[in-house]
């Protein structure tokens, strides 16, 4: 289920790249639209989170490529073109000071930590600088000198220092990780690591390929990482560049991601920062800032990029982001060197909060707060899955349901309708104990009263009098498939029992039940919703697969020494449906009242009737035909190249026909013209 | 005179010979009787007793709440674990092993029953082995199969192909155990039943074989069907019982290959695993008791589906 939410998200994420660079004719003064995710896991337009604020562009930077902000929100620029930090005050709108160094040659990431320090990272000087905030030069690590760190040259391109001054480097050229070296410049080892993802081809390529070969081949190196980050709890987060990787990560210790960003589509986030309360904020050249919870869930996005415009809010090269303590978001473009801020909205803010409440356990705030988004944004996916949640945590799970329904979050669903059915269960389950005991008194009381007395005799009679009905006997004739498969279906065959009208009533009965088992279950189980389905296309596909089938296996098996005709094909079918029918009966029903934790109850019925009604048809193909099994298999295999054969045939004549029909409207539209000009 | 003599000698006769039939009958009777109610009638009897009350083994049992029905009402609306693991986890793992197992046992003895003397001896009892020797097999061969370390046979394969990167904790993992339970339990559920329906199989009459060729059966499958089955349905009933059985008194392999009771966040606890816990580690053997009994009514009641598949009247 999530992994369906990611592959619908990475489209998405796609698609806003590409579109949603549109500006809006409202009155607002944003940008670009803010994007969020509705309960089916598309994207849809929301408030705007955040409105573009400064455009500064006046500080005369060359191709800057990192921004940072320290206690007092100051930004601290790396003009790596002119080989210097500029340190800009956006209070009072001026430059404060210029740090310099004879060595720097291209600083390209700055960290400022917890005590004041500023380090730069220079990778044409190949080293990383430690400075005091006011630009005194306190110390120079060079590559460190260890055999493990299998480098040449030492290219440091971002850095950042945990409260032990452990330092956290991504170098160019170094695709094993993340580089940790301690506070007197030992290599500590590789923080993190990404995984190389090898594709099915390269798996091959390794099989066979000689060592010489596989050294030609590029691109076989892990995903490597564009940029570190250190939050003020020492806690580490990077981003990396790759597809089918958690493209930000929030480390634990020992180097492993404790959240998942992986949507399956390389998003190209090159920062990462937080703020005080633990959101993530990340962004890509591209100029798309997304923002996730401090669990990783994603909250909205907004940005894009425009080369050609000059309208702010828009980027040709994003290449740092980061975040005030009023929670402005700063950023920097590279390519035109300017700096953008945005303002976050009260809308964003109220998030925030909320987000916070939850953190500190304050659930009744939390809920409070949420719903203030509500007002906002009544379709808040996101609200109402943190208002489930904070319900949830309060023991109230009944009311959290609504909400976990409305965010589509059935997972959290089914663990809150866990709680209430157990609730249900056991205010109930008194009575249901003495009903059934009641029941089976009666029925034992009945049962051996009758032996004597024979007063339901009369009753069975007439009962059985109305099974024997032709017609009524017909449809129920398919109960006896079920213990004597074989015998049945010969009966079919000699004409004996069953009829075309008990088969078609089986079959109307059979889609029927499928049509309820596709569209009606119970929330936790029906995952697409009944509105996003198309109805005529079901119906079709289900009337063609069958139609196909009947068709396919009678061509097929009337040219190999099968006896069956199409009539007795089509019966057999019928006949063989009833077990799937029964299981798709149980299952919607059970659907509304079974959660995730059961779900094995459901899926050994969808088994069993699905290996029912499996047998039954095979059964049915070696009976009717008088085959063995070898020819029974070799029959429905052939069946099967039959119906992919004939549905490439129809798509294609489908295709064509469009053409001719195309041609024939032209031809006459011309011929029109023609005469009528 | 003579006539009535004779009747009242026949009459103490018949008198006395019914009376020795009855001794005989009661002597007969009497071991089996004695050993099945000592051993299995009492300590069932005791154990729904103890189902109604508080024991622990040190103080004498005394009632339980709620007329003595305590033990069975916390069992269904309280004792969490039992609703969302166990009972969750004994379906599956009864409904897979049960009926996988019985059909496993029935193809297997079928095809062993196709081969010559020899090879079917040695290799039936290679069958019959892992039920024989139980836990203490499954414990050595299997914990070293799945092993979590990197020497893990499993582990060592799907690292050195690049499969995983870091070894999987197999039998720790809750993911996988109950999964690696049903497997052990399907390996190793050639047992008695197994036994019994090789036996059935060939004491089937070779003539009625025969005799259906000439009546126009084609294959081996409508054998099947139509003779073997038919022909063999006590033996087909008491493997289907022993599966049964099997299914839901298997419990100690989730122990035995984890090495814990409960099993890792109860992934791999089943009814049997929770009344061990109750019994032989919390010492709440009325509890323990009430969980036996509920056992024994499954047990029961999908005996009597068998009975109904498979039973004369079927």
């Amino acid at each position: 289920m999530m992994k369906e939410f990611k592959i619908l998200l990475s489209a998405i994420l796609v698609f806003l790249l590409s579109i949603v660079s549109l500006t809006p004719v409202d009155a607002s003064s944003a940008t670009t639209y803010t994007v969020t995710r509705d309960r089916k896991g598309f994207f849809v337009v929301t408030q705007d989170a955040y409105l573009p604020d400064q455009t500064i562009l006046n500080l005369g930077l060359d191709s800057p490529e990192d921004l940072h902000l320290d206690k007092d929100d100051l930004l601290y620029i790396a003009d790596t073109g002119n080989q210097r930090i500029v340190v800009y005050d956006p209070s009072i709108g001026e430059v404060v000071r210029e740090i310099t160094y004879a060595e720097f040659v291209s600083p390209r990431g700055i960290f400022i930590t917890e005590d004041d320090e500023l380090y730069v990272a220079d990778s044409a000087a190949e080293a990383i600088f430690r400075f005091q905030l006011d630009g005194t030069f306190l110390e120079k690590f060079t590559k460190p000198d260890s055999v493990s760190l299998e480098v040449t040259t030492f290219n440091p391109k971002k850095v950042a220092v945990d409260n032990q001054d452990n330092m956290y480097i991504v170098a160019e050229g170094v695709f094993d990780g993340i580089i940790q070296m301690s506070s007197s410049g030992e290599f500590l080892g590789y923080f993190a690591t990404n995984k190389v993802v090898l594709t099915p081809t390269q798996r091959f390529q390794n099989l066979i390929f000689s060592d010489r070969q596989l050294e030609q081949l590029s691109d076989r190196n892990p995903i490597s990482f564009t940029n570190v980050y250190v939050d003020q709890n020492g806690i580490k987060y990077s981003t990396s560049i790759g597809e089918n990787i958690s493209n930000v990560q929030k480390h634990n210790t020992n180097g492993s991601s404790s959240i998942d960003t992986n949507y399956n589509v390389d998003l190209g986030l090159i920062d990462v920062y937080t703020d005080q309360y633990g959101i993530i904020y990340a962004a890509n050249e591209a100029g798309l800032i997304m923002i996730f919870t401090a669990d990783g869930s994603f909250i909205f996005a907004f940005g894009a990029d425009e080369a050609s415009e000059d309208v702010s809010g828009l980027y040709s090269e994003l290449n740092s982001i980061a975040i005030d303590s009023d929670g402005r978001i700063w950023t920097l473009d590279g390519n035109k060197a300017f700096i953008q801020s945005y303002t976050p909205t009260d809308y964003s803010q109220e998030i925030y909060t909320a987000l916070t409440y939850y953190q500190d356990g304050q659930y009744a705030a939390a809920v409070e707060s949420w719903e203030e988004v509500l007002k906002l944004n009544q379709l808040s996916v996101l609200a109402h899955n943190e208002i489930g949640r904070n319900l949830f945590s309060q023991g109230e799970y009944a009311e959290s349901l609504t909400h976990f329904e409305l965010s589509g979050n059935r997972w959290m669903y089914s663990e809150a309708y866990w709680e209430v059915r157990n609730v249900a269960i056991q205010q109930n389950l008194p009575y249901v104990l003495i009903g059934v005991i009641v029941f089976t008194v009666v029925w034992i009381v009945v049962k051996q009263t009758n032996k004597h007395y024979q007063y339901l005799a009369t009753p069975t009679a007439k009962l059985k009098k109305v099974a024997a009905i032709k017609p009524i006997d017909d449809v129920l004739y398919t109960f006896n498939f079920f213990k004597h498969p074989l015998d049945s279906f010969y009966y079919v065959k000699r004409n004996k029992r069953g009829s075309y009208f008990g088969a078609t009533v089986l079959f109307l009965l059979f889609f029927v039940v499928y049509l309820n088992y596709t569209m009606n279950k119970g929330f936790i189980f029906q995952f697409v919703e009944a509105a996003d389905m198309d109805l005529g296309a079901i119906i079709i596909g289900f009337f063609a697969l069958f139609v196909l089938f009947i068709l396919s296996n009678y061509l097929v098996t009337s040219i190999n020494d099968g006896e069956g005709t199409v009539g007795e094909i089509y019966k057999g079918v019928m006949y063989s449906l009833m077990p799937l029918t029964i299981a798709y009966t149980i299952v919607w029903f059970l659907s509304y009242y079974v959660t995730f934790n059961e779900v094995i109850i459901l899926q050994i019925v969808v088994w069993a009737g699905l290996g029912g009604t499996g047998t039954l048809l095979f059964l049915a193909v070696q009976e009717l035909h008088n085959y063995t099994i070898r020819e029974t298999i070799k029959s429905y295999l052939l069946t099967i190249l039959f119906m992919l054969i004939a549905g490439v045939l129809f798509a294609f004549i489908q295709i064509m026909g469009d053409q001719l029909i195309q041609f024939i409207i032209g031809l006459f539209g011309e011929a029109f013209r023609s005469v009528f000009n | 005179m003579q006539t009535t003599l004779n009747k009242q000698n026949v009459g103490d006769y018949e008198r006395i010979s019914k009376r020795r039939d009855k001794i005989s009958t009661f002597l007969l009777l009497l071991p089996y009787v004695l050993l099945f109610s000592t051993f299995i009638i009492i300590p069932i009897l005791v154990s729904g007793a103890l189902s109604f009350s508080y024991f622990n083994l040190i103080e004498a049992p005394r009632l339980a709440d709620l007329f003595g029905f305590y033990n069975y009402v916390i069992l269904v609306t309280q004792d969490e674990n039992f609703l969302r693991y166990v009972i969750p986890n004994t379906i599956k793992y009864s409904f897979i092993v049960g009926p996988g197992g019985y059909i496993l046992s029935f193809i297997m003895a079928w095809m062993l029953s196709q081969i010559q003397a020899t090879p079917r001896k040695w290799i039936s009892l290679a069958m019959y082995t892992p039920s024989m020797v139980g836990g203490v097999f499954i414990t050595v061969v299997w914990r070293t199969m799945f092993s979590g370390d990197t020497s893990g046979y499993i582990n060592a394969i799907l690292l050195s192909n690049d499969i995983i990167d870091e070894a999987i904790q197999f039998l720790q993992d809750p993911a996988y155990l109950l999964n690696i339970m049903i497997l052990v339990s399907l390996w190793s559920s050639m047992g008695i039943g197994f036994l019994a329906m090789l036996a059935g199989l060939l004491n089937v009459d070779k003539t009625l074989y025969e005799a259906a060729l000439v009546d126009g059966i084609k294959n081996r499958f409508q054998e099947i069907i139509y003779i073997t089955i038919p022909q063999m349905k006590p033996q087909m009933l008491f493997g289907a019982v022993m599966a049964i059985v099997g299914a839901f008194n298997s419990g100690y392999i989730g122990v035995a290959l984890s090495g814990q009771n409960p099993t890792p966040q109860y992934s791999g606890q089943l009814i049997i695993n929770h009344m061990e816990d109750f019994g032989f580690i919390r010492y709440e053997m009325g509890y323990a008791a009430a969980i036996s009994v509920v056992l024994l009514l499954i047990v029961f009641m999908f005996s009597r589906v068998a009975y109904a598949l498979f039973g004369d009247k079927g």
